[in-house]
């Protein structure tokens, strides 16, 4: 293979090689990394071509045709996987005419081969239950774990796509791995104290967070996956969290702020802008930098002392026992990564997703709700795409640049590109 | 121009060229059927030889990391039921903005076309018998509200209020302006609010007012956005 050209966008993952470094045989750490930005920029300038940029909310990248424009030359692409990018990357990818890196091709990777994909929907599936993605939950980048097996696994696809370089990848992934397992040493001794804390983000894209670090998810403010919530479920939100003495909304920059600020304020609490994906906010922009900030914004907020969007009084306390966010039935055992909050369904739906199929949704949750699922599910015996979309085939999108870490750059052989996130302000 | 105007069945193949920028040459070759209101662009020659071809030359561009404009051509010939050879031109501009923050709360998109269809007499130059275009600007105003304008014209055509005493159609200049307003409290369902208000120079209407309520539900598997 004359050139490797890796599309990625920037999650999670996104801009490891900066601090893994692409660290050569030599072990000229800082060399590499320069080179690697400099293979960028080479390869940017021969083929005049621009970062891509203005992604994102990984559910919706615009799908530019100048995404298709460009990976129409590359040699592998990196999807998150998961279906997390089934909004966009299904027309991105054919529309490259590329068929090196099509779903099914060797040029397709899905990162998220080997991670334990958590809140994977029992039983039916369908949009009575929001956006929800029937793979299971899509965010795992923002478990530091889960990087070092999508390094891993980069390394054995691009050691098999390049052998001539396999050791180099090998050598970049332990690198990143050593990294990584320094850094959350780090992390979880500042989250230790918040052990057991309930939070309440937007969407439930904070599952792998909470389960790595111990808190507990108690609802979101949305209703359910991509549905905005209404001023009545804010209301019942704020009133279910007080109760429970849960103060802190998270949020990433890309959903509604003020439906958050609102719920933090009735509940008498904060709400933080926090990243999940690197440049999210201004100074991640790398994994271990987003980690840094991500870890710093969250255990800030819960200790009350720091982060936080308004000047109302912070604090944080275990939610109270036996008192749910709105629309939940009592929670019922189970492992502390569930938390008394919601599921991808919303915390309308039932306890535990994992347990038990679509039709087992509270009884709170109104009699239209079994009616609308009956009515997909008969569509779609009728002839219709089914929900159940195969793994590969929609499931396309972002790994971040994790591919600096096992890239061997700077001798102009392999050709990478990053989507990188522009800087934004700060939500007002 | 194809896949709303001529739907005929055929043969077409998309190529993205080797250009800096986003750039795409469609061509396509067609059946030939005879034109009716399911078919408004076809030209009505059954002959055999009758092959209608069409191109489409599209270029888009990113302004910025936000807003990209899209330039197109497109133009369709073919015989017709006259024997003669017609012609539909088009021309096609998008400016689209989606925001870097708050990508689903607000952004824009100002969007206009211009088609023009005629004939070739025998031996002689192009003639052009209509044309039209409309220019729309539709911004978002949150996560769930959409609101538009759209303001278009149609000259030597024919709408279903222009008739004369008899009911019969009758061809003349008729220009549409409509507001509209949408509500999408999902990815999944819209109800769009629309009134339009028409004028035309031929018939016995000379206006035209219309209300539409739209209502839409997607159902199945999460569908990939367009851009």
């Amino acid at each position: 293979m004359k050139s490797l050209f890796w599309f990625m966008t920037v999650l999670g993952l996104s801009a490891a090689g900066q601090h893994a470094r692409a660290r050569g045989p030599e072990g000229r750490d800082v060399a590499e990394r320069s080179r690697v930005g400099g293979a960028i920029r080479r390869w940017q300038a021969r083929d005049r071509a621009e970062p891509l940029q203005g992604i994102r909310r990984p559910h919706f990248v615009p799908a530019k045709p100048s995404l298709m424009k460009s990976i129409q030359h590359a040699d592998v692409f990196v999807s998150t996987g998961l279906e997390l990018d089934a909004g966009w990357l299904p027309l991105v990818l054919p529309g490259s005419r590329n068929p090196k890196i099509q779903p099914g091709a060797k040029g397709f990777v899905d990162a998220s081969q080997g991670v334990n994909v958590l809140e994977k929907p029992a039983g039916t599936v369908s949009r009575a239950a929001g956006d929800i993605h029937p793979l299971g939950n899509p965010h795992y980048y923002a478990d530091p774990k889960n990087l070092e097996i999508v390094a891993d696994h980069l390394a054995d696809v691009f050691s098999q796509l390049d052998p001539a370089n396999a050791a180099d990848y090998a050598a970049n992934a332990k690198a990143f791995r050593e990294k990584m397992e320094t850094s959350l040493e780090k992390w979880q001794k500042e989250m230790a104290p918040y052990k057991g804390a309930s939070i309440v983000p937007y969407h439930p894209n904070f599952i792998y967070f909470a389960e790595r670090f111990g808190l507990k998810l108690f609802g979101t403010v949305e209703p359910k996956p991509g549905i905005p919530p209404s001023p009545h479920y804010v209301t019942e939100l704020a009133e279910s969290m007080k109760k429970a003495g849960v103060k802190v909304v998270v949020y990433q920059p890309y959903y509604n702020a003020d439906a958050c600020k609102e719920v933090a304020r009735r509940a008498g609490g904060t709400a933080v802008e926090i990243a999940t994906e690197v440049g999210g906010v201004p100074g991640t922009d790398d994994v271990f930098s987003k980690f840094d900030t991500l870890v710093s914004s969250v255990a800030g907020a819960l200790s009350g002392k720091s982060g936080g969007s308004d000047e109302l009084p912070r604090g944080h306390g275990p939610a109270a026992a036996g008192v749910p966010p709105p629309g939940l039935d009592p929670p019922v055992a189970r492992p502390a990564r569930t938390g008394p909050g919601r599921d991808l369904r919303g915390p309308r739906a039932g306890p535990d997703r994992r347990t038990g199929p679509e039709r087992r949704v509270s009884a709170r949750s109104g009699s239209a709700r079994p009616q609308r699922v009956l009515l997909v599910l008969r569509l779609h015996a009728a002839g219709c795409r089914a929900l159940q979309f195969p793994v590969g085939s929609g499931a396309l999108g972002a790994a971040g640049s994790l591919h600096r870490n096992l890239v061997r750059a700077g001798d102009r052989r392999h050709r990478c590109c990053c989507c990188r996130m522009l800087p934004m302000e700060r939500s007002t | 121009m194809a896949t709303e105007g001529f739907k005929a069945a055929g043969l077409e193949a998309a190529w993205l060229t080797p250009l800096p920028w986003y750039s795409e040459l469609t061509g396509g070759a067609f059946e030939a059927i005879a034109a009716d209101d399911e078919h408004p662009l076809d030209f009505g020659s059954a002959r055999h030889d009758n092959v209608p071809f069409l191109g489409h030359f599209k270029n888009l561009f990113d302004v910025n990391d936000e807003t990209t404009l899209e330039l197109g051509q497109s133009l369709l010939q073919g015989r017709g039921a006259d024997d003669r050879w017609h012609g539909s031109y088009g021309a096609d501009l998008t400016v689209r903005n989606v925001p870097a923050r708050n990508s689903n709360q607000h952004g824009w998109i100002l969007q206009g076309e211009y088609l023009q269809k005629g004939s070739y007499p025998d031996g002689g130059s192009y003639v052009r018998e209509q044309d039209g275009g409309y220019a729309s600007f539709q911004y978002r105003l949150s996560q769930v509200w959409w609101a538009g304008i759209r303001g278009e014209r149609a000259r030597q055509s024919a709408t279903d209020f222009m008739v004369d005493e008899t009911g019969a159609a009758v061809a003349g200049t008729v220009d549409r302006g409509s507001v509209n307003l949408a509500w999408a409290p999902s990815e999944f369902s819209f109800i769009r609010l629309e009134y339009s208000h028409a004028k035309a120079d031929a018939g016995i209407h000379p206006t035209d007012d219309r209300l539409l309520v739209q209502l839409s539900y997607t159902i199945g598997y999460h569908p990939a956005h367009a851009y």
